[in-house]
C-alpha cells in the first residue's frame, strides 16, 4: 500500500503490530521507518501490541528513539495495553498515545448480521460509553482511538469520549491471543501453542484463509488466520461503514495490504481517502 | 517452599446448595454471578451482565444471592461477584452501578469487574466494594496493573496463559496487590479480553476451521512446507480439545479432565500469589467439589513441606490421566523448553 502519489504529506505512516510483543521493532528498525519517511512531512504513528514486562521494556526503548525525533510533535503511538498507555501517557503529549484496536471493545463477530441500515451506525449497544472514562483517557493525552470496522456497526459514542476515529480498513480484527498457531510450527508438539513459545516469525511467511468445515454453517464471511488473530475481510458495506464513521466523526482511514502487515498508511481526506481506497484496497 | 501468605481457593458456586460441599472440599472463597429479572427486561438475553449466560450460572435475585452470602460466611467463606463483562454501553453501565449496590446491600464482600468504565463508576460513586480486577481486562505487566490500583482495584485475576517468569516480576513489582490465577478448568484458545465474538452464537474458537494456506510472498507452497502446516493444524486441533476440558470428559473416578495447572501449585505458592481461581460456575456441582478437593489436596502438600518435585507428582497421580499430564497441552502453566533454556 502506498500513499496517494504527490499528496503523500497529507498522510500518516503507521510502523507496528497491534498484536504480537515478538514483532515489536527494534530501534534500529525503527529508526529506519522514521527515516524511510523521509523529508516529507507525513505524520508517523508507532503501533505497539499488548505486552509483558519484557515487552513494555521494549517499547520504553522505541519511545526513547520517538522522544528525540525532530517531528515527535507530529508522532503518535498506538496503546493496546494499559501499561503503555501510562507509559506513553508520560511522555507529556509527544509523542501521543492513541488508543488500540484492542483497547476499545465492542462486537465484530463475524457471525452475526449486519444492522439494518435505518439503524445507522449505532444500531446496536454503544461502548466504551461512560464520560467519567472519557476524562480518564483524556488526562492521558489520549484524543484519538483506533476501531475496526465490524459487524455489527461501530458502536462507540466518540462524542461523549471527545475522541476522534481512526478506522482500519480491509480487515476487521475478530479475535487475538498470545497462544499462536504460527509460531509453533518448528516446533516439537511440547513447546507448541504456549504463550512462550519462541518462533522464527512464520507469520511473514505464511497465512490462512478459513472457513467454518460445516457446510451448513450460518456464515461464510471470508475469515483469514494470520499470526496471532483471526480477521475477517471487508466487504463492500464494511469498507462504507468505516469512511462513513470517519467522516462523521472528524477521523481518518487506515489502509494496510494485509491484515498482518507492520505498515499502513493513514489518511484523514476522506474524499482523497475514497480515491485513494479505489486505487489501493487490495482486491 | 516458603509461601509469604497461605494459598487460597476461590470456587466457582452457582447455588446456596453448594456452599457446605465446597466448604467442607476446602474451599475458601466463592464467587457467583447474579442475573435479576430486571436487567433481562431491559436489555434483554444476549446482553449478558457478566461472562455467563442466564441459564445455569447466574443466581436469579438478590434474595437468592443475600441467602447464599449468609450462608457462606456462616462457613467462613467469602463472596465475589461476578460483574465481569467486556464493557457495558452507556445504560448497561449505569444499571450495573445499581447492581453493584445492591450486591453491596446483600452483604457480599466484593465484585470481579472487567471493564475499566465500570471500576472508575464504582469509584466515583463511593460504592463500598472491594474491587477485583477481572481477567478481562488482560493486565499482563506492572505498569498495567498500577493503573488499576490507581482507581481502586485490590486484588488482579491473571489471564489465562501468563508465565510463571512473568507472575514472579509481577510480584515483584506489586507487593501490595493481591494476585490471583487460574488453576483448573476451561481455558480459552485466544485471550478472552481481546476477543470480539458472543458465546451467545456458540465459542468462535471451537469451530471445525478448514484451513486454506498460502505463502505470502506469492509462491506455491512446498509439499514438505504444506505436510508442516498440515501437522501443525492437527496439532492445534488436540490442542484446543484439551482447551475445551478434553471435550468434557471425566475419569472413571469422576475427576473433571480439562485445562490444569496443579503441577505448579508449589511454586505459585513460592512466587506469592495470593489466589488460585477454579473455573465453571455453570458446571455441575459435582465438577465444582471435585475440583476443589484436588486443588485442596495438592494446596495442604504444599502447606504441609512438600517440595515442589513431590507436588508434581502427587498431581499427575490425583489426574489419573498420565497419558494427558504428558501431552502437555493440558497445562496452565506449560512453558515451551526453548523459553525455559534459550
Amino acid at each position: 500500500v502506498k500513499p496517494p502519489a504527490g499528496e503523500e504529506h497529507l498522510a500518516r505512516l503507521y510502523f507496528g503490530t497491534d498484536f504480537c510483543q515478538t514483532l515489536l521493532p527494534t530501534p534500529r528498525a525503527l529508526r529506519a521507518a522514521l527515516e524511510a519517511r523521509g523529508g516529507s512531512e507525513a505524520g508517523f504513528t508507532l503501533v505497539t501490541p499488548p505486552v509483558n514486562d519484557d515487552g513494555l521494556a521494549r517499547i520504553a526503548a522505541l519511545l526513547d528513539v520517538l522522544v528525540h525525533d525532530p517531528a515527535r510533535t507530529r508522532a503518535e503511538v498506538v496503546v493496546n495495553d494499559w501499561g503503555a498507555l501510562r507509559l506513553v501517557a508520560r511522555a507529556g503529549g509527544r509523542p501521543r498515545p492513541v488508543l488500540g484496536r484492542l483497547m476499545t471493545r465492542f462486537l465484530r463477530d463475524p457471525r452475526l448480521a449486519p444492522p439494518a441500515p435505518s439503524q445507522g451506525e449505532t444500531a446496536a449497544d454503544t461502548a466504551p460509553a461512560s464520560s467519567a472514562y472519557g476524562r480518564l483517557l483524556a488526562s492521558m493525552g489520549v484524543e484519538h482511538v483506533e476501531v475496526d470496522s465490524g459487524r455489527p456497526g461501530i458502536p462507540v459514542d466518540f462524542a461523549r469520549l471527545g475522541l476522534r476515529p481512526s478506522v482500519h480498513v480491509g480487515w476487521a480484527s475478530v479475535s487475538r491471543g498470545r497462544v499462536c498457531l504460527y509460531a509453533g510450527l518448528a516446533q516439537p508438539d511440547l513447546a507448541k501453542f504456549t504463550s512462550s513459545t519462541r518462533c522464527r516469525r512464520e507469520c511473514r511467511t505464511y497465512e490462512a484463509a478459513v472457513a467454518d468445515a460445516d457446510a451448513n454453517a450460518s456464515t461464510r464471511a471470508p475469515l483469514v488466520a494470520a499470526g496471532n488473530a483471526i480477521f475477517e475481510r471487508h466487504d463492500e458495506a464494511l469498507v462504507e461503514q468505516a469512511l462513513a464513521c470517519a467522516s462523521r466523526h472528524g477521523g481518518r482511514v487506515v489502509l494496510r495490504e494485509r491484515a498482518f502487515s507492520e505498515t499502513a498508511w493513514a489518511l484523514a481526506d476522506l474524499p482523497r481517502a475514497r480515491r485513494w481506497l479505489d486505487t489501493e484496497l487490495p482486491s | 517452599v516458603s509461601a509469604a501468605r497461605p494459598l487460597r481457593i476461590a470456587s466457582p458456586i452457582s447455588v446456596a446448595e453448594e456452599i457446605d460441599g465446597l466448604a467442607t472440599a476446602g474451599a475458601n472463597e466463592l464467587y457467583c454471578g447474579v442475573l435479576p429479572r430486571a436487567w433481562v427486561d431491559r436489555h434483554g438475553p444476549t446482553v449478558w451482565l457478566n461472562r455467563r449466560g442466564p441459564d445455569k450460572a447466574n443466581l436469579r435475585s438478590f434474595g437468592e444471592l443475600e441467602r447464599l452470602v449468609a450462608r457462606a460466611h456462616q462457613r467462613g467463606l467469602a463472596v465475589r461477584v461476578t460483574l465481569n463483562s467486556p464493557y457495558y454501553d452507556e445504560r448497561q453501565l449505569a444499571d450495573a452501578v445499581v447492581v453493584a449496590k445492591a450486591i453491596q446491600a446483600t452483604g457480599a464482600d466484593g465484585v470481579i469487574v472487567g471493564d475499566p468504565a465500570l471500576v472508575l463508576a464504582l469509584r466515583d460513586d463511593d460504592v463500598p466494594l472491594d474491587v477485583t480486577l477481572s481477567s478481562m481486562a488482560a493486565v499482563h505487566n506492572v505498569e498495567a496493573c498500577r493503573f488499576f490500583v490507581d482507581l481502586g482495584v485490590r486484588r488482579i485475576v491473571l489471564p489465562r496463559y501468563v508465565t510463571l517468569d512473568e507472575i514472579r516480576t509481577l510480584r515483584q513489582g506489586l507487593p501490595d496487590v493481591e494476585l490471583e490465577v487460574f488453576i483448573l478448568n476451561d481455558g480459552c484458545v485466544y485471550e478472552e479480553a481481546h476477543c470480539a465474538t458472543t458465546h451467545t452464537e456458540g465459542a468462535f474458537c471451537m469451530t471445525d476451521w478448514r484451513y486454506d494456506f498460502a505463502r505470502l510472498d506469492g509462491e506455491a507452497l512446498g509439499a514438505d512446507e504444506a505436510h508442516g502446516l498440515a501437522r501443525n493444524v492437527e496439532a492445534h486441533k488436540r490442542w484446543i480439545w484439551y482447551v475445551t476440558n478434553c471435550g468434557g470428559t471425566y475419569t472413571e473416578r469422576g475427576i473433571p479432565n480439562g485445562p490444569c495447572g496443579l503441577c505448579a501449585i508449589a511454586e505459585l505458592a513460592d512466587l506469592g500469589v495470593d489466589c488460585l481461581k477454579i473455573v465453571g460456575r455453570e458446571a455441575h456441582p459435582f465438577r465444582k467439589r471435585r475440583s476443589v478437593e484436588m486443588v485442596r489436596a495438592i494446596v495442604d502438600r504444599v502447606n504441609d513441606g512438600g517440595s515442589a518435585d513431590e507436588a508434581r507428582a502427587a498431581s499427575r497421580e490425583i489426574r489419573e490421566t498420565p497419558e494427558h499430564c504428558d501431552a502437555g497441552f493440558m497445562c496452565y502453566f506449560r512453558t515451551a523448553p526453548e523459553a525455559r533454556n534459550p
